[in-house]
């Protein structure tokens, strides 16, 4: 098996190809059809390949998915040999390297696609976490949200006069949160100079590397001739040493989620510059639950809030709101459910249907 | 007649002196070798436990600093890693050993040594890293010390005993 070499490849064979040689010939001998909507792949010991399409786990068995392969339909198992090769093939053969972005969710793979991992950890005396043994990998395929942004943007950005709306993008996990905050950064540091917007400079929190899908600390994504990306380092600290160093117009920032992170936030909001950020939510409703965004919320850090499903595929925008939750964007057909209040009955694709 | 005798018992002496001279050159060379393998594998920790940077970047980068038998060795190692990551550690240090296997002065165990740490090396998270590259340097360290102690007794005795020998079949021949 030689390295990976990704780029220009379809997304599938661009994860495949990272796969020990009889998985990715297993996994290449799957019909187009039945990949192209693939959004993740599962490599477990001891289990067959599993393979996430339309929110649904099906099991690769030689005669390809299955749901429920029958007892003529074996599936195509992982070995423990097999996983790790797989392993030393994602993290080239570093995963001394990569264990801090693994623990703390995902390690991001040029072209941004996103590895988790399951298996055994441990703490040491000082409480830092490490990896003991993996017997699962969770691999995510990128795939690009074309357009996405388009929508959006007119809600976030309406008066070319005036600087951007701070906002928060929700949604369930796997629903393109990250995709759109990557469009909106690209499409924010080009400008629109048909819409009359001028080009901004745009500020990326990118402490796992999810955004930019950096290789060697380059960002394989485009995203602008005016993005400057801070790598690694805790929300926090990242976003205020954009605020002193890099004097960004947009701040765009992934998945909200410690209370330190917005803590900084609620005092960046006064700032002067405008967040992008997203946070794991299916509802405004539900973000305000967590007493972090609720603070940030009540406190008027965001003057819009964007939901995301995957009721129409990965990145489906389901609503707009303002501040104080008043409607600005409805999926036509979806009157009669509240964004802000309860989640709606099939919110993402993940759900069992 | 006579004279083609005489150039041949020379040659033959001068080859056993030259294997001699060979076999002393390898336990000078030794202990330096083992000397710059620890220094390496120390530098390692560094990349590893702190700057975190990729095997394959970090056994290039530290072969290139340490030059010599080790550093070649850990250089051509990195590079073949790089190319080949799910291959492994081990496998790319084997295969650099079997690329510069005629100018190497370590012997099995020594290499052997390397071999462990490299099945390891890159497979588990950076404390772990850090214990087996501190294990590593301490055997090699005991190798080292084996080695000067080698050198010391049986440098000299190598070239003598290639010079005795090829004298001895040379009068066999004779």
């Amino acid at each position: 098996m030689s390295m990976p070499q990704p780029a220009g490849l379809p997304p599938w064979e661009q994860i495949c190809a990272y796969f020990p040689e009889r998985l990715r010939m297993a996994c290449l001998a799957l019909p187009a059809s039945q990949v192209q909507d693939a959004e993740e792949i599962r490599l477990r010991t001891g289990q067959p390949i599993a393979v996430t399409r339309g929110g649904r786990p099906y099991l690769l068995t030689a005669g390809g998915l299955s749901l429920f392969p029958g007892p003529g339909q074996p599936g195509i198992r992982v070995t423990a040999g097999e996983l790790s090769t797989c392993l030393r093939a994602l993290t080239r053969a570093s995963l001394f390297a990569v264990e801090d972005q693994l623990l703390q969710g995902f390690l991001t793979l040029p072209g941004g696609h996103r590895v988790g991992i399951g298996g055994m950890f441990f703490l040491d005396r000082d409480g830092r976490a490490g990896v003991r043994h993996i017997s699962s990998l969770n691999l995510r395929l990128h795939r690009p949200l074309p357009g996405a942004a388009g929508a959006v943007l007119p809600f976030l950005w309406p008066d070319p006069g005036h600087r951007p709306f701070s906002a928060l993008i929700l949604s369930p996990p796997g629903a393109g949160k990250t995709t759109l905050l990557r469009e909106l950064a690209r499409r924010l540091s080009y400008g629109d100079p048909a819409a009359g917007r001028v080009p901004l400079r745009v500020g990326i929190v990118d402490e796992r590397g999810e955004i930019s899908g950096p290789a060697d600390g380059v960002p394989t994504f485009d995203l602008g001739p005016h993005s400057d990306v801070v790598l690694g380092l805790p929300k926090g600290r990242a976003f205020l040493h954009l605020l002193r160093s890099l004097a960004p117009d947009v701040v765009v920032l992934d998945e909200l989620g410690q209370a330190q992170e917005e803590e900084v936030l609620e005092q960046a909001a006064a700032s002067g510059v405008s967040l992008l950020a997203s946070a794991h939510a299916a509802t405004a409703a539900e973000a305000r639950c967590r007493p972090g965004l609720r603070r940030l919320l009540s406190g008027g850090a965001f003057q819009r809030l964007v939901i995301l499903d995957s009721l129409d595929g990965p990145g489906s925008l389901a609503a707009v709101l303002d501040g104080e939750d008043r409607v600005l964007y409805l999926r036509p057909g979806s009157q009669g459910r509240k964004p802000f209040a309860e989640p709606p009955l099939r919110q993402s694709g993940r759900n069992l249907r | 007649m006579m004279l083609l005798k005489a150039l041949g018992a020379l040659g033959v002496v001068a080859g056993g002196t030259l294997a001699g001279w060979l076999a002393r050159q390898r336990v000078i060379r030794r202990p330096r070798d083992l000397e710059d393998l620890r220094a390496a594998l120390h530098m390692m920790e560094t990349e590893v436990g702190y700057a975190l940077t990729p095997l394959p970047s970090a056994m290039e980068g530290v072969g290139r600093r340490v030059g010599g038998t080790a550093g070649d060795l850990l250089t051509t190692a990195g590079r073949i890693l790089g190319r080949n990551p799910a291959a492994g550690g081990s496998a790319a240090w084997r295969h650099a050993v079997h690329l510069v296997r005629g100018s190497l002065s370590l012997n099995n165990a020594d290499l052997l040594i390397v071999d462990q740490l490299f099945a390891y090396l890159g497979d588990t998270g950076r404390e772990d890293q850090l214990k087996h590259l501190q294990l590593a340097q301490s055997r090699l360290l005991r190798q080292e010390e084996e080695a000067r102690r080698q050198q010391a007794a049986y440098g000299r005795l190598y070239f003598y005993l290639g010079f005795a020998g090829g004298a001895a079949l040379a009068l066999l021949l004779w």
